[in-house]
């Protein structure tokens, strides 16, 4: 019975993501996204990073590299592929660690309350205080560049927003009938964070996944364009830094428009993907859409 | 001389499960001075009726049929800027008590003069005196206008919500639950207040409750709802002490009473239609323990029995004269 | 509104401020690897001058003491000598200062009327054409990373079209003065402003929408249309005033997130203030004068956040009366 209930929520939740129209096309290109890069192996021409003829430096597209040629002769189209491996990568396990601590945090401090949670708080807020950027360029400065490095930096600046999101929701949470039900059959902490709340905020740490997704690919075209990338794998950010860097971008618009456009799209998609998603979750929708 | 008329009004909203009818072809009037109690459980359609009277049904519901005739006029006809100069002026409403039901950021006072003001009421030393006027009515000291929302409880709140009512003297007040989710002693309190209200001002009024013993205290006529339609109508005493529908009886049985012989209560077994999948025949048929065949397959027509007006098989045999 | 609310806001600053010293500090000296090594990257320098900057930077004391030092010096406002510029790093940053709230003042402006105005209509029209218009524009503006704007409008207008300065702040070597030399700074500006603007502008179309959209459907909205009140005054009385406070908190919590723009659009066009400084800083590998720009930009937002909680203290009943429910 439970379980029947469970299915078709779950596949009301698809046919409303499907009829969202953000949803359905943040999901097209998100796909699309993950073929290029789970392919990348097939589709490039040449290897990304392999330095050409020194005689085809700066090619305008034409029938050898599809997309032209860097200052190095290197393949713009073969680095561009592999570029969606790097800003995908980044951008699921920093999303994966933010939330997850973040989540820890949230249910800890919202559910144990009192002083746990005022402690908790105030170092959530005083990491929100801190300005995000700069501190992502500070750290990523004296720690050095590399992918793990990118991953950490971005994390430390995330996880409290997504803290504070699960608090809330385990505050109201806390108020609620099932909760005070299992506490009166004498339920432990532990099992009360694990078994009765952590469900219940599965669906805002989905939402909040998502929304860091987004962000960190954001970051890391942000940090990589101003040189914190790692120098050894190519992101579409570390592109647009050598190529601001060279002075040749006024000559080579197809060495600046191919990462500018992915950048713009994977994140458009997985902005899209969070709103469809925020709004199926808001209490209402369901109604108003007539599911 | 009847204030307002309700003829077969019909309200579906359209979902992308099918259409459900929150309101079934619903009939009643109610004459000045007079006070409708309209009665049933959550979801039986009380408050979309309340809403329809004031033109807030917006999609995905829509009043697909029937009239609703105010002081001789058909309000279904009227434009949205006739639509406004009704509320408030002409029809106003008191809703259950909610947390932000007054606008935190304004004063009490101005919350309650704004409704003359929209009216076209332009002088202000008028206004203000109208005000302190009500107020005292409500129990509240005049001074207090000044204050915000949030320095009020939840019991003040709703005689300001009274006030913010009565203050244009309506020719009908929509009361929905005015006094649910308050407490015990402030719902006594408030009771009395509308009472006082009825006494003095002539109150017609609309009550809608989900509690017996307030439409009972405070209603003329009452009307039963259930699935949408009106099961029953009649004058308050005759449908406690004698009424007809099963639903009615069920629903009084289920209820403790004060005074008189100490009985069982009685639950009503089943659970309400859902109203996307409609039975066929009567609305209440799955669980009334009377029903016979055609209770299942067809739509009882209304009837009027000993000044009872309701659907139900069980008396269109001695039918003497339905709508 | 209390003094007590401004003093519990001021003291709350105040910790986050020290905090903050704390954190400068330790991000600086707790990184792996030796601090000095590490600001001074060119193998030119011989070992001699190492320990010597290391002694004269206090780094072979033990860390308290060293912080203490840090701390001392930081109160007499100096925050130690830039490797690239060859100058305190306070003077180096001071410089800086009005050229970056020229520009980010001018954004936040146009970006905060514009923005707002918007969000308002889309909130107000929910679920409408027009909604959704301003929606899938503001969303997609505020995916594009400022940096990209920039790099856009610069390849655009700058290059191709020749309309707008390729970066600076104005002309070199111009000798303008006086109205012609604040037009030529204001030519300089358009595209940095531009780029930031069209960032800003669609994070405050979606705040301002979804305040709105909450505005909305709040309970009091219904009771001012039953009241009979007319469309325009439920916009400005009731929704509009309502709608504009959460955007007042969010404007705060969002000032640390919106550094990173000032930082993209300075670099991309060169213009010389801090965000470009902290670019450089970074480039040039220039510790002193980087942990100087990271707790300017610090500073700057627990400032702005100050003043944030000021105002909305003086807006919102609920906090300029004192905040106790009277239940009478």
């Amino acid at each position: 019975m439970r379980d029947s209930y469970k299915l078709t929520k779950i596949k009301d939740f698809f046919a409303m993501f499907f009829s969202h129209r953000m949803g359905k096309w943040g999901f097209i290109i998100f796909c699309f996204f993950i073929f290029i890069a789970l392919f990348a192996p097939l589709l490039r021409t040449v290897a990304p990073d392999a330095s050409g003829d020194v005689s085809r430096i700066l090619q305008s597209p034409d029938k050898i590299s599809w997309l032209g040629t860097d200052d190095l002769a290197r393949d713009i189209w073969s680095q561009v592929i592999y570029g969606s491996r790097v800003s995908l990568t980044i951008g699921f396990v920093t999303a994966f660690i933010t939330v997850i601590s973040g989540t820890f945090v949230g249910i800890v401090a919202g559910f144990k309350g009192g002083k746990v949670d005022e402690i908790l708080m105030r170092i959530v807020d005083f990491f929100m205080m801190l300005p995000h950027l700069p501190l992502m360029i500070v750290l990523a400065a004296v720690m050095g560049a590399s992918i793990w490095n990118i991953v950490i930096v971005i994390s430390i600046v995330s996880w409290p927003s997504t803290a504070r999101l699960v608090r809330s929701q385990v505050l109201s949470l806390k108020e609620s009938a099932f909760v005070e039900a299992a506490r009166c059959l004498g339920a432990g902490d532990a099992t009360m964070m694990t078994k009765e709340i952590l469900p219940n905020v599965i669906p805002v740490m989905f939402a909040q996944a998502v929304l860091m997704v987004t962000e960190t690919i954001y970051s890391e075209s942000v940090l990589s364009f101003l040189g914190l990338g790692d120098p050894t794998k190519i992101s579409w950010g570390t592109m647009l830094h050598f190529c601001f860097e060279s002075g040749a971008m006024s000559r080579s618009p197809w060495w600046v428009f191919p990462p500018v456009i992915c950048i713009v799209a994977l994140i458009i998609s997985f902005s899209f993907l969070g709103t469809s998603i925020s709004d199926i979750l808001t209490p209402g929708y369901k109604e108003t859409m007539g599911y | 001389m009847a204030i307002l008329e309700v003829k077969d009004l019909c309200v579906d909203y359209e979902t992308k499960k099918g259409t459900a009818r929150a309101v079934n072809h619903v009939n009643f009037s109610i004459n000045k001075g007079e006070t409708l109690g309209l009665i049933g459980e959550s979801g039986c359609g009380k408050t979309t009726t309340a809403m329809s009277l004031l033109g807030f049904v917006s999609p995905p519901g829509r009043i697909t049929g029937g009239s609703v005739i105010f002081k001789g006029e058909d309000i279904r006809n009227y434009n949205d800027e006739q639509m406004r100069k009704l509320r408030g002026a002409s029809i106003s409403i008191v809703r259950q008590e909610a947390q932000n039901a007054l606008n935190p950021v304004l004063r009490v006072g101005d919350q309650i003069g704004e409704v003359l003001r929209e009216h076209g009421e332009k002088n202000n030393k008028l206004i203000e005196e109208r005000i302190d006027y009500q107020l005292e009515m409500v129990g509240i000291s005049p001074k207090r206008k000044k204050s915000y929302p949030f320095e009020f409880s939840g019991g003040m709140r709703q005689r300001v919500m009274i006030a913010l009512a009565a203050i244009a003297e309506p020719d009908l007040m929509i009361l929905d639950e005015p006094i649910t989710g308050l407490d015990v002693i402030v719902q006594r309190q408030l009771i009395n207040l509308l009472a006082e209200l009825r006494a003095k001002m002539g109150l017609t009024a609309l009550l809608i409750s989900h509690d017996l013993s307030v439409i009972a205290e405070m209603s003329d006529r009452v009307a039963v709802m259930y699935g949408g339609y009106i099961a029953e109508e009649a004058d308050v005493v005759s449908l406690y002490k004698n009424s007809k529908h099963p639903y009615s009886s069920a629903l009084i049985e289920s209820y403790p009473r004060i005074r008189g012989e100490k009985k069982t209560l009685k639950s009503i077994p089943g659970a309400p239609p859902k109203l996307l999948t409609p039975p066929d025949g009567c609305m209440f048929a799955d669980r009334c323990q009377k029903a016979k065949d055609i209770c299942f397959k067809q739509v009882p027509e209304s009837v009027v029995v000993d000044g009872h007006r309701l659907r139900c098989h069980l008396y269109s045999g001695n039918s003497k004269g339905g709508v | 509104m209390g003094i007590n609310y401004i003093v519990k806001k001021l003291i709350a600053s105040l910790l986050t401020l020290f905090a903050i010293t704390f954190v400068n500090f330790a991000i600086f000296r707790l990184a792996p690897g030796d601090p000095v090594r590490m600001m001074f990257r060119d193998p030119r320098i011989s070992i001699e001058t190492i320990e010597k900057m290391r002694v004269e930077y206090g780094l072979d004391k033990p860390m308290v003491g060293q912080y203490f030092s840090y701390m001392k010096n930081l109160c007499k406002g100096d925050l130690g000598i830039s490797f690239w510029q060859k100058k305190p790093v306070e003077e180096v940053i001071a410089e800086r200062i009005p050229r970056t709230l020229l520009l980010i003042g001018t954004s936040l402006i146009i970006a905060v009327i514009l923005g707002t105005l918007l969000g308002a209509i889309a909130g107000w029209k929910g679920g409408s054409k027009t909604d959704s218009a301003i929606m899938s524009i503001s969303m997609t503006l505020y995916s594009v990373p400022s940096f990209a704007f920039g790099i856009l409008l610069m390849l655009a207008f700058a290059y191709h079209l020749a309309i707008f300065p390729l970066g600076g702040i104005e002309t070199p070597a111009s000798g303008y003065h006086g109205f012609r030399k604040a037009m030529d700074v204001a030519h300089h500006m358009v595209l940095p402003a531009f780029s930031i603007v069209l960032w800003y502008i669609g994070q405050y179309i979606i705040i301002t929408r979804s305040s709105m959209k909450e505005v909305l459907s709040q309970p009091y909205i219904m009771t001012a249309r039953s009241k009979g009140v007319r469309e325009k005054k439920i916009l400005t009385r009731h929704a509009l005033r309502n709608a504009f406070l959460p955007l007042i908190t969010i404007t705060g919590v969002n000032i640390a997130f919106m550094t990173g723009g000032i930082i993209e659009a300075e670099t991309v066009f060169s213009w010389p203030g801090l965000g470009r400084l902290f670019y450089d800083a970074v480039m040039k590998r220039d510790y002193p004068l980087l942990q100087g720009c990271f707790l300017v930009f610090s500073v700057a937002v627990i400032v702005l956040n100050f003043v944030v909680d000021i105002i909305y203290g003086k807006v919102d009943p609920r906090v300029k009366i004192g905040g106790k429910a009277a239940d009478a």
